[in-house]
């Protein structure tokens, strides 16, 4: 005997919805989470970590960012640079701070140091910034246990 | 005239394909641009040019002298706080194909942690009956560290001797002034 096949085929259609909902919400979370620095941190520093460094509140003022990596240079616009033309550079960059009328005392200088490099280094470094008048300076070093 | 309507069974499909590969081009993108950021914290230091030095014996706001002797790698051999005894310290030992968090750990051994643990109870137990006059906001420390000391034990010394985290996360500030001796230690030159 001669089966007759029906015509209407199922339709597969899978819903997308839940799908289309669930990616458009790791997205926004994604978005979210994403955060744009204000600080140009090089990934080349790995920071001390400090129990009770307080993370910054408020936008804070004038700031110079000092980064020294653990092989004793100081990063500057991603070159590796010496005491000497750091010196050079920071006095032309004082210099304009003045003409714009800034005070360089009230300028923070953001020290953001490699935990293996050399102290005495770090203080020859801050040694320069002080010979050229900057008073403030803000150790940086990453939060770690907070409990 | 009344005109019938035919009655429309036009499904209008709408087609989802390229929304769905934009979507998931853009959850790819964060997925990999995505990079975990340590929060960082900092200890704000006032340090203008050194004036002229003080006699420790003659000047009464002197202040308490925090010294850090490193080995020849630049590890910490030991830490003395103001008329303290001098803590020695083990170096780190190091295994090959270590993680860097591993490696900061052993950095920071136990014998670190226990040094700036019993400095800590030193700096605390200073402002209790008999402590410096005005406090924690009076006192000073300098950091006296060989040149070649390793950065890391210097913000450990400044965690000791700043503040305490308490177990409902607020920081109890003990010293905030701190600053660098000027003139490095004959061991360090």
């Amino acid at each position: 005997m001669k089966v007759k096949k029906s015509n209407s085929m199922p339709s597969a259609e899978t819903d997308m919805t839940p799908m289309i909902d669930m990616t458009f919400q790791l997205i926004t979370f994604f978005m979210f989470v994403m955060k744009v620095s204000d600080i140009e941190a090089d990934a080349k520093i790995k920071l001390p970590g400090s129990q009770i460094a307080k993370p910054p509140e408020g936008k804070p003022g004038q700031l110079y960012i000092l980064q020294i990596a653990a092989n004793n240079k100081i990063l500057h616009n991603g070159q590796d640079i010496d005491v000497e033309r750091f010196d050079k550079m920071l006095r032309f960059e004082i210099d304009t701070m003045k003409k714009l009328g800034k005070d360089p005392r009230e300028t923070i200088v953001l020290v953001r140091a490699d935990g293996l490099a050399d102290t005495g280094y770090v203080q020859r470094v801050i040694q320069v910034c002080q010979k050229n008048g900057l008073v403030n300076y803000s150790l940086r070093a990453v939060v770690r246990g907070k409990t | 005239m009344k005109v019938k309507r035919a009655p429309s069974n036009d499904k209008v499909d709408l087609n989802m394909t390229p929304m769905i590969d934009i979507v998931f081009q853009l959850l790819t993108f964060f997925l990999f641009s995505i990079k975990p950021i340590d929060t960082e914290g900092s200890f704000n230091i006032k340090m203008p040019t050194p004036a002229k030095q003080a006699n420790p014996e003659e000047d009464p706001a002197f202040p308490k002298v925090l010294r850090m002797k490193a080995d020849q790698n630049g590890w910490l051999a030991s830490v003395k706080f103001d008329k303290g005894d001098e803590i020695k310290v083990s170096p780190p030992v190091f295994t090959d194909g270590m993680k860097h968090s591993d490696k900061v750990k052993e950095i920071n051994n136990e014998s670190v942690r226990n040094a700036f643990g019993s400095i800590h109870q030193k700096v605390k137990g200073m402002f209790g009956t008999g402590g410096p006059p005005g406090g924690a906001a009076a006192t000073e420390v300098e950091l006296d560290c060989d040149s070649h000391l390793k950065y890391n034990y210097v913000i450990q010394a400044i965690t000791a001797v700043s503040g305490e985290r308490q177990s409902n996360g607020n920081i109890t500030p003990l010293i905030e002034k701190i600053k660098f001796k000027p003139k490095l230690s004959p061991a360090a030159k």
